[in-house]
């Protein structure tokens, strides 16, 4: 292996990692935005965590920042903004997760995180973890300085070019 | 940040949100809770001009669907004619013993007890869901409720019993119905049994206490509709 590839591998290392989580968080979004907001309310309301008044409104908002957030990170626009987004959302998915009983009751059971009608089905524990993952990972992404393959790269060196 | 970039941003928002309005205009109407199947009976209880009316899509399987039932129960008993309840078939391809017991409940409908064997089916989830084959436990139901048991084992093993079930469950799905339980009380859609508990509080005004945690914390989402 030369030395410019091996130079190469961890920004193909990151890329890979950016589309990733882009694709995980943009898909999640986009099942619960197609489905009607009450199947969503109904997967939070059954962690009895959040206050039931802050549920409509946590249910409405939240697929649309995943949405956003994914979309922008597998286009690598506002990259830092979008990493730091879905690192917030991974957060707050992991102190819900972690505050029910629902991950030691039913930690093998869907955790609904895709939207019901999702084609993709993880468990409570499966998704802690991923969540977890995610999470540093995207801080990661956050902190880095150069994102090769990305409409941030392409649209700064139009501006300094 | 330049303008280029702020305008990039701008139109790539537009563009998700004009996106997922678009295809949520465009997708089939979603049908109002049912009245009726087209050419069967529905499955109804309660006042015939109640004031609240509740359609419930549920699985004999699921123990969410078990609980939102005793629930369901205490509600009619202290509601009486106000409320009506309509039962529609929704078993999830999650649960072998499903499909079966939803016919034993058709074939009691044929016998018109299908509520009695409802409830039976309920009280007695934790037996028949673990049997291995479940049947001879559906036909005791039967006996123990007086049904005609050997109408009742023909019926069970005529596939054209299967057809109610299957048209109700399309039905469901044709209004983006993916878990068990899932209720429309007065045309609101409420997913799961707190929810429900929360727009029977609403339209009642009366506080209703909910169930303990431990009965209520159904799996997120865990009587979901295979796929």
């Amino acid at each position: 292996m030369t030395a410019s590839l091996k130079s190469k591998l961890p920004d193909f290392f990151w890329f890979l990692a950016r589309i990733l989580i882009g694709f995980f968080f943009a898909y999640a979004g986009f099942t619960k935005l197609t489905e009607p907001v009450e199947n969503f309310r109904g997967v939070l309301s059954q962690y009895q965590v959040i206050p039931y008044a802050f549920l409509p409104w946590i249910a409405f908002t939240v697929p649309w920042l995943e949405l956003m957030a994914g979309t922008f990170m597998i286009l690598g626009y506002a990259p830092r903004l979008a990493s730091l987004a879905t690192a917030f959302l991974c957060l707050n998915f992991l102190i819900v997760l972690g505050a029910s009983d629902v991950l030691l009751d039913s930690g093998s059971k869907d955790c609904g995180c895709f939207g019901e009608g999702s084609l993709i089905h993880l468990t409570v524990r499966q998704i802690f973890v991923l969540d977890f993952l995610n999470m540093l990972l995207s801080l990661k992404l956050a902190s880095l300085k150069t994102r090769p393959l990305s409409l941030d790269h392409l649209l700064r060196k139009k501006t300094s070019g | 940040m330049n303008t280029r970039y702020l305008l990039t941003g701008v139109v790539l928002i537009a563009a998700l949100a004009g996106g997922i309005f678009w295809l949520n205009k465009n997708r089939p109407a979603r049908p109002q809770p049912p009245a009726a199947t087209a050419g069967q009976k529905a499955k109804i209880k309660g006042g015939q001009n109640a004031s609240i009316q509740i359609v419930e899509y549920s699985d004999f399987q699921c123990p969410a669907c078990q609980r939102s039932a005793q629930f369901l129960q205490q509600m009619m008993e202290r509601f009486g004619d106000k409320t009506s309840l309509t039962f529609r078939h929704f078993p999830l391809a999650a649960h072998q013993g499903s499909p079966l017991a939803h016919q034993a409940a058709e074939c009691a409908d044929r016998q018109q007890k299908f509520w009695d064997y409802h409830d039976r089916l309920f009280a007695e989830q934790n037996q028949w869901a673990a049997a291995p084959n479940p049947s001879e436990l559906f036909l005791t139901y039967a006996k123990d409720l007086g049904l005609d048991l050997d109408a009742f084992a023909l019926c069970l093993a005529d596939p054209k019993i299967r057809q109610p079930i299957l048209s109700d469950k399309a039905e469901g799905e044709s209004a983006q119905i993916k878990s068990t339980p899932t209720f429309f009380i007065n045309g609101q859609r409420a997913v799961g049994l707190i929810e429900l508990q929360k727009k029977m509080q609403e339209m009642t005004g009366v506080p209703l206490s909910p169930a303990p945690a431990s009965e209520t914390a159904a799996p997120p989402s865990g009587n979901t509709a295979g796929k």
